[in-house]
């Protein structure tokens, strides 16, 4: 203890020496430093170690649920916990590095008028828990319905399609948290807080031998929160997860996603996602409000680099080719436009032209429509950005106090779609374990309140993980016979009924 | 009697020349750039062997150049053992040489003990690709060499083997290429032997200008060996992944009750 007293003296003499801006005190003051501190930038960890100090005389708030993080899994947790008839009593604070209060709550009221390049599959279950559990009213004029999926194969003709009213809703993740914090807005709840533009700086047990004490949270505005229970929503780097020592498990798929928002020659005559497995990782075209659609195309990290480099209307161009033609075809530009060596013009006609000979081959023109996604007529080139794709699972969603919800606890590759959505679910689940807790009268940070929703959602979670990484790892390759295999699974799944149906409902929920 | 044991100690310990030998700069070698041997053999491989191959002319004709005695062949393969086949043993330590001498030019600007400056790591490719420039001097006498290698008996054991993976050893150790401390570390040496050895036999055969053939089929080899690494990484990082998760799962599960 005396140590860290004269410790702090030093800090004080250092402090006080630059604020006065004495050359000669501010000059000698670090070098005396120089032996206790080491590392880089001294000034910020002086600061750091002053701020722990004051951290401690800071008497802690307290509050019951401290969610860390005002993505989509966490402020619908709030809300969730705000509108529940047994939960809408719990002080409940949310902290969010991001400017929600003005930025994102402002997208509901004046909303840009092209879409933003961060769109999402919502299933009807996930709108569904919003709209009537939570009582939100998304943006619907900004989201879209799509009423199936047609999935084929980039190495075969073999093809799936699903058709089913309302089976997903293309939604851009703004809409859903500016939806959110509207409703958050409107229901008023006292004993809520949002405190966002905000950092957590240091999570501690206020005993730290004892880790059923309570969390302490110091957060980067001075202000320090003691909390029941600590909710991790704060994604896939959570500082929440590394406090608790619960491990993540999985690795990077070497692959990335590239997405850009798109304007098609004419609005579809299908609303319906269209997805290709390439070899290099599947591309998704999905349906916007009108004549605007969404892109996700994963692919290899050198070729995503390419994606983003080259000029906007040679990326629409392989955007409609990667649909229609074949790998060799599309590997044949990429490597021409890696060198340089084809102008817009030839790729262009080169496109037509083959584009124009697989055509010829169908028997009926009236297929193009069926089979292959609207035409692209442009591109938002400023939405074109691309993101790594990996897989992680959290060992436990649990620890004594701490709860992890939606990709602290769990990521995964964006070609079913599910990634929020199974943040929602996550959501979901948390607030029926912690109602029935509240119910027995149980101590609603303890693992015997959490524990069920671990129970509940980690076999979901773990299954959907599993398929969409088989998914990937099954399509990811050109070899001969793995392609005959999986064609002609997808062919025998195309002509059974009854299991499409199956595979659906588990995605998307029963059919209504 | 402890006159008679001094004896019989000193009879029956034979001491290993490595043991005795001040270290070189080009162990295994025991002789420095300094020494004649080195001279001699340096001499034969940069001059003549290029012409006459890997045998007792070349030696004979470097030997002349020097103004050497041809009686100095015994003394250059003195620490050879007669082959199987009769080899010469000076022959042996040539090719000996040419293995060593090879493998440290290889790392020369790399190796922080030999230079002040190290160079910034090169790929594994790059000096995959630079050892097999190495041989063009001496490729049209590749058949021979790779046949004395070859020949099982004492020199395969002792030099030609150890050799060999000295070097994928070192082109790993010396590239950027990461290592792995597991059981991947001896998997992926062996693979690396494997490539280079096919390597070298597709060069003794190959006829195309500048051996542009053999260095497109050495990219290919390197490139099976890093996918076979990835298969192999993959599926172990799968398997732990699968186990630890089902553990997961039965874990969260008894939490029911």
């Amino acid at each position: 203890m005396p140590e860290t007293r004269v410790q702090l003296y030093f800090l004080y003499i250092y402090l006080i020496g630059t604020m006065l801006g004495n050359g000669h005190s501010a000059k000698r003051a670090p070098r005396t430093l120089k032996r206790q501190v080491m590392g880089p930038s001294k000034l910020r960890i002086v600061q750091r170690q002053l701020f722990r100090a004051l951290a401690t005389s800071v008497k802690p708030k307290k509050t019951d649920v401290l969610i860390v993080g005002g993505g989509p899994a966490g402020l619908t947790l709030a809300a969730a916990i705000k509108t529940s008839p047994y939960l809408s009593g719990l002080s409940t604070t949310l902290v969010d590095a991001g400017d929600l209060k003005t930025k994102v709550a402002g997208f509901y009221d004046a909303p840009p008028e092209k879409y933003t390049n961060r769109i999402i599959s919502l299933t009807s279950q996930s709108k569904q828990f919003l709209e009537q559990r939570v009582g939100v009213q998304l943006m619907e004029e900004r989201l879209q319905a799509f009423d199936g999926l047609f999935v084929s194969d980039g190495c075969s003709d073999a093809h799936l399609e699903m058709e089913r009213g309302s089976m997903g809703y293309m939604v851009e993740i703004l809409n859903i948290q500016s939806s959110v914090l509207r409703r958050l807005s409107e229901l008023n709840a006292s004993g809520l807080q949002l405190i966002d533009q905000t950092k957590v700086e240091d999570i501690r047990y206020e005993d730290p031998e004892d880790h059923q004490s309570w969390p302490v949270v110091s957060l980067s505005n001075g202000e320090v929160y003691k909390t029941r229970l600590l909710v991790g929503c704060d994604g896939f780097n959570s500082p929440v997860r590394k406090f608790s020592k619960i491990e993540s498990r999985g690795w990077f798929y070497n692959r990335f996603g590239v997405v850009a928002t798109m304007k098609l020659d004419y609005p579809p005559f299908k609303v319906r996602g269209w997805q290709r497995f390439l070899p290099t990782g599947p591309i998704a075209h999905l349906p916007l409000p009108g004549d605007d659609a969404t892109l996700v195309w994963s692919t290899t990290e050198p070729l995503s680099r390419l994606l983003l480099s080259i000029d906007p209307e040679q990326f629409v161009l392989l955007v409609n080719a990667a649909f229609v033609l074949e790998d060799a075809d599309m590997q044949y530009y990429y490597k021409q436009l890696e060198q340089g060596s084809i102008t817009t013009q030839e790729l262009k006609s080169d496109i037509a032209y083959r584009t124009e000979l697989v055509y010829s081959k169908l028997d009926n023109d009236a297929f193009i429509d069926e089979i292959y996604p609207p035409a692209v007529s442009s591109i938002d080139s400023t939405s074109r950005a691309r993101f790594p794709l990996k897989l992680s699972h959290a060992d436990s969603y649990v620890a004594d106090r701490i709860a992890l919800v939606g990709d602290a606890a769990h990521t995964t590759h964006p070609l079913a779609g599910q990634g929020l959505n199974m943040g929602q679910g996550d959501v979901e689940s948390l607030v029926k374990a912690l109602e029935k807790a509240y119910q027995r009268g149980l101590d609603l940070g303890s693992l015997l309140a959490l524990e069920p929703y671990w129970a509940d959602r980690y076999p979901t979670n773990n299954m959907l993980l599993g398929v969409v990484d088989k998914l990937h790892k099954l399509y990811s390759t050109d070899f001969g016979p793995i392609v005959a295999a999986r064609s002609f699974g997808l062919k025998a799944i195309q002509s059974l009924g009854p299991i499409k149906d199956f595979m659906m409902a588990k995605v998307s929920g029963p059919s209504q | 009697m402890l006159a008679l044991s001094r004896i019989l100690a000193r009879r029956l310990y034979h001491p290993s020349a490595l043991e005795h030998q001040l270290a070189h700069s080009f162990a295994p070698l025991t002789y420095g750039p300094g020494s004649t041997q080195f001279k001699v053999l340096e001499h034969a491989l940069n001059k003549h062997v290029p012409s006459y191959g890997f045998n007792e002319r070349a030696l004979v004709a470097s030997l002349n150049d020097l103004d050497l005695g041809p009686s100095l062949l015994s003394v250059i393969g003195a620490s050879n053992s007669p082959s199987f086949l009769n080899a010469s043993p000076a022959v042996l330590e040539l090719i000996k040489f040419h293995l060593v001498t090879k493998r440290y030019a290889l790392t020369k600007e790399l190796d922080p003990a030999r230079t002040s400056s190290p160079a910034e790591p090169p790929a594994l490719e790059t000096l995959f690709h630079r050892r097999l420039e190495l041989n063009k001097p001496i490729a049209p006498h590749l058949t021979q060499l790779l046949s004395s290698l070859s020949i099982p008996g004492e020199f395969l054991v002792q030099t030609a083997l150890p050799e060999l993976h000295r070097l994928s050893d070192d082109m790993v150790y010396f590239s950027k290429e990461p290592d792995a401390n597991d059981f991947a570390w001896y998997s992926k040496r062996i693979a690396l032997s494997c490539a280079f050895v096919s390597s070298e036999l597709f060069m003794a055969q190959d006829r195309s200008a500048n051996y542009a053939d053999t260095f497109e089929f050495a990219a290919e080899k390197l490139h099976n060996v890093s996918k076979l690494g990835q298969y192999y990484n993959n599926t172990e990082e799968y398997m732990w992944y699968t186990l630890l998760m089902s553990v997961n799962l039965a874990k969260s599960q008894l939490t029911r009750s």
